[in-house]
């Protein structure tokens, strides 16, 4: 009835209807686990979960004229709260909406549960498990939200306390730290989360997913990737030295090398990322000091080439190694459609001896294993773009209906099948101790921007070719009031003597020689504290300052006189706030009016921003200022 | 087939498609390899890599293209899929300026990391969506030529433009490796093909490790 079957007898496709029914339980039928699970993931293309169990709902539950008698509730009424459970444990984000609740304590409280109590207490166990998975779900999303808005990019004037290698000596034990994040942001990606990725880029999907979405457990994942190869090329150039330079990349070359021992092929892969990123490949005279033969190794492991070829044999061997190690196997309910895949002999032969090695720090090596290394071996953390690519793909190549407008299950089937295999490595738990230290540095330490990266990547090694010039020249010009501003205000005794003139300070702060130029550009702000205006007014006279001709200067008057006479303590502070804010940056105005009179007093910031470098000079040196 | 040995050799050559997501980068891929997927052909894991064999006047071309597709949010990856490419095809939605404006980024990165060894395609796609297109084919046309790219309009809708984008693609590779290969004549065109050295380095892998088990 509108289902297609292949020969061997596997479901090929069939109407929407048909499928729904298919999933419907009666008193003698029960949907396998695999078609379940196939079709909740993909049916959200197609109908949203909650209409879905309300049919589920309405044929099962609801009294109807029909058949529907109290009798066929009575009989059906197991199968339905199988499925429920089935569901809640498979999809718990999906009972995050209310509407999928209205549909759950129906079925709580209609009559054929609640007058049992074998039934009551299975539909409680349902409910307790859920409840338990969503809280540590809202947990984490504050953990993520507490940190993410702590993050905000690095900027120039931080000047670094520590780097990794200070706070996680150990590249063995960092590789450690980063499979536990890894771990643990896996274990919170919803299968759904996939299918819901791929209709998003698509509008034109017969569901509504902004209705639908209720998690961003994928997003946050990739984020964390990209995290992890920004922080590894922060980590690199912010070392002015090239010595500590190259010793920051040979230890995260060390890092690559135990994330791969470990089966923590995302971690390897965002680091292997982060050591290619311009920035750092471009610094060639640090790269020629670096001995890259084991980054090679690893780099051709991961080598796109014939489509990640080399990279997914070695997963098929560390999947081998994964359903090996224990002599309980992994729980998989899911277990016949899982794929088992033929594995060379040779690579996974050498995959395992070198994952043993590793963790053979410790004098007395047993030829039992010890349970955390059993822990270890079932690890794999997939290089996950590639996964989301793979299912991208398939969604992408394959028709989610046919022509004759049935759904083409055999997609779904094979969607399901990838998803199932990643849904066991996300379940290994994380057999190694917690770093407090280093778990907080990795995820919440700021990192430069890309723009940034670039920025501090020219000042370790200056341009060398022309386009690098012409990069560099731009971005000079759009960070360096930005920088300017950001170094001042960060010195602790607020002169500014020595930093106009002298080239010295601005290294030491990461990296702004030849910062004085100009400051043009919208984005320029200079925060100025200082002692007195003697010292300001000679160092600007002093600076042998660059001007920017090209731009004219908006005269605005805005009157502060009055409005600053009245606040003689914190009046250098209200001028900074006040200049912050004028829009068009001007001077003008400002410096002529006599309310400057002295700015002193520990609070006193100014911050200036302005169109051209002349026009500051001349308004310094036209103010009538009454000095102290 | 031309008994010349100059000609019997194969170029294997290395194409990435870049651009942001949405501009159809995976339509434009398929349309050229022209391998329709439909519900009997379900591809899993050698879906992303396709690659296409061609006879260009005789001289025999492997080009191996790289589809980035889905890989949009992976800031990071980039340098990955490009590097060692001797060829980029650059996608924009031609009814999306910010599109355009991601190409001229990865413009300015090719070039720098690249220099001028890739042979750059500018490539505005979804011409069929003519009535809601916002870049301008002139200014594409003009923004190509100064950073020494060629430009083309595509509709992978209407397989419209696309085989004549990777054929001249394929030719400009070819020239450019014939001038190398004028260059130094001595070295092997084998830039392209590292199998020989791949087998070398592959037992290392286990090898570098000492076993302890």
């Amino acid at each position: 009835q509108g289902l297609v079957y292949q020969h061997g007898g596997n479901l090929v496709s069939g109407s929407l209807d048909a499928l729904v029914r298919h999933l419907i339980p009666t008193p003698d039928y029960y949907p396998e686990r695999t078609y379940i699970f196939a079709f909740l993931l993909s049916s959200r293309l197609f109908i949203k979960p909650h209409i879905l169990l309300g049919e589920v709902c309405k044929m099962c539950l609801l009294q109807q004229p029909e058949r529907l008698d109290e009798k066929y509730r009575e009989k059906v009424c197991p199968n339905v709260i199988r499925l429920l459970s089935e569901w809640a444990e498979l999809f718990p984000y999906d009972f995050r909406d209310e509407r999928m609740m209205t549909h759950v304590q129906k079925i709580a409280q209609s009559d054929c549960v609640t007058k049992s109590d074998v039934r009551r207490k299975e539909v409680s166990l349902v409910l307790h498990n859920l409840l338990h998975k969503l809280s540590a779900l809202e947990k984490y999303e504050e953990f993520l939200h507490k940190i993410n808005t702590e993050l905000k990019p690095r900027t120039f004037d931080q000047v670094p306390t520590a780097d990794m290698t200070v706070i996680c000596p150990n590249s063995v034990n960092l590789a450690k730290q980063l499979t536990r994040i890894e771990l643990e942001r896996l274990s919170y990606i919803g299968p759904e989360e996939f299918v819901q990725a791929f209709a998003k880029e698509a509008p034109n999907l017969e569901t509504s997913f902004k209705d639908m979405k209720k998690t961003k457990n994928l997003e946050s994942y990739i984020q964390w990737f990209n995290r992890l190869s920004f922080f590894v090329a922060t980590e690199i150039v912010l070392n002015t030295k090239k010595k500590t330079r190259m010793k920051m990349i040979e230890y995260w070359i060390e890092v690559a090398r135990e994330c791969f021992n470990i089966g923590n092929f995302n971690s390897l892969m965002a680091i292997i990322a982060g050591l290619n990123m311009s920035p750092v490949a471009r610094l060639k005279k640090t790269w020629s000091k670096v001995p890259t033969s084991k980054l090679s190794v690893l780099e051709q492991q991961m080598s796109p080439s014939s489509n990640f070829t080399s990279y997914r044999s070695t997963l098929a061997a560390a999947q081998w190694r994964s359903q090996t190690q224990s002599s309980n196997p992994i729980v998989d309910g899911l277990g016949h459609i899982r794929r088992v895949g033929p594995f060379p002999a040779s690579s996974s032969s050498s995959t395992s001896s070198a994952s043993s090695h590793s963790s053979a720090g410790s004098p007395h090596v047993t030829p039992n294993l010890r349970p955390d290394e059993e822990g270890r071996r079932r690890i794999i953390i997939p290089f996950f773009s590639l996964l989301v690519k793979d299912l991208y793909f398939l969604n992408e190549g394959c028709a989610s209906r046919s022509p004759n407008g049935l759904i083409n299950f055999e997609k779904f089937w094979q969607l399901a099948k990838q998803i199932t295999e990643f849904m066991t490595w996300q379940q290994v738990n994380c057999p190694f101790q917690a770093d407090p230290d280093v778990l907080t540095y990795l995820q919440t330490n700021p990192v430069y921007t890309e723009e940034m990266l670039a920025v501090a990547s020219f000042e370790c090694e200056p341009p060398d070719n022309n386009y690098e010039k012409e990069r560099h020249k731009a971005l000079k010009a759009r960070y360096q009031g930005y920088l300017a501003g950001k170094l001042l205000e960060s010195r602790s005794n607020g002169q500014l003597g020595g930093i106009l003139s002298s080239k010295k300070f601005c290294r030491i702060l990461c990296c702004f020689s030849r910062f004085t130029r100009k400051f043009g550009g919208e984005t320029a702000r200079v925060a100025i504290k200082w002692f007195s205006w003697w010292d300001f007014e000679t160092e600007v006279e002093n600076s042998a300052l660059e001007f920017d001709d090209a731009h004219g200067f908006p005269m605005v008057k805005p009157n502060f006189v009055g409005f600053c006479a009245g606040f003689p303590g914190s009046q250098g502070n209200l001028v900074g706030k006040l200049l912050e804010s004028r829009p068009n940056g001007s001077l003008s105005g400002i410096f002529s009016a006599k309310f400057a009179g002295k700015f002193c007093g520990e609070t006193a910031r100014v911050a200036i921003k302005w169109p051209a470098r002349r026009d500051f000079e001349l308004q310094v040196s036209n103010s009538s200022l009454e000095l102290d | 087939m031309s008994s010349n040995t100059a000609k019997n050799k194969v170029h294997n050559f290395k194409v990435v498609l870049l651009g942001e997501g949405c501009v159809g980068k995976t339509s434009v891929i398929i349309r050229y390899v022209e391998e329709r997927f439909d519900e009997k052909h379900v591809s899993t894991l050698q879906a992303a890599f396709k690659s296409k064999r061609l006879n260009l006047n005789g001289t025999r071309v492997n080009l191996s293209l790289w589809d980035t597709a889905g890989q949009e949010r992976f800031h990071a990856l980039g340098p990955i899929y490009y590097r060692d490419a001797d060829g980029a095809v650059l996608l924009y939605d031609v009814t999306d300026e910010d599109s355009f404006t991601r190409v001229k980024n990865w413009v300015k990165e090719l070039r720098t990391m690249l220099g001028h060894d890739i042979c750059m395609c500018i490539v505005g796609n979804k011409v069929d969506l003519e009535r809601s297109r916002v870049v301008a084919a002139e200014d594409a046309e003009q923004y190509a030529k100064s950073v020494g790219a060629k430009h083309y309009l595509t509709s992978a809708k209407l397989n419209k433009g696309i085989q004549e984008l990777f054929s001249d693609l394929t030719q400009w590779m070819v020239e450019k490796a014939k001038e190398k290969e004028g260059v130094k004549s001595t070295s092997a065109f084998s830039a392209n093909t590292v199998q020989v050295l791949e087998s070398e380095e592959e037992p290392a892998v286990g090898t570098t490790f000492p076993c302890c088990g």
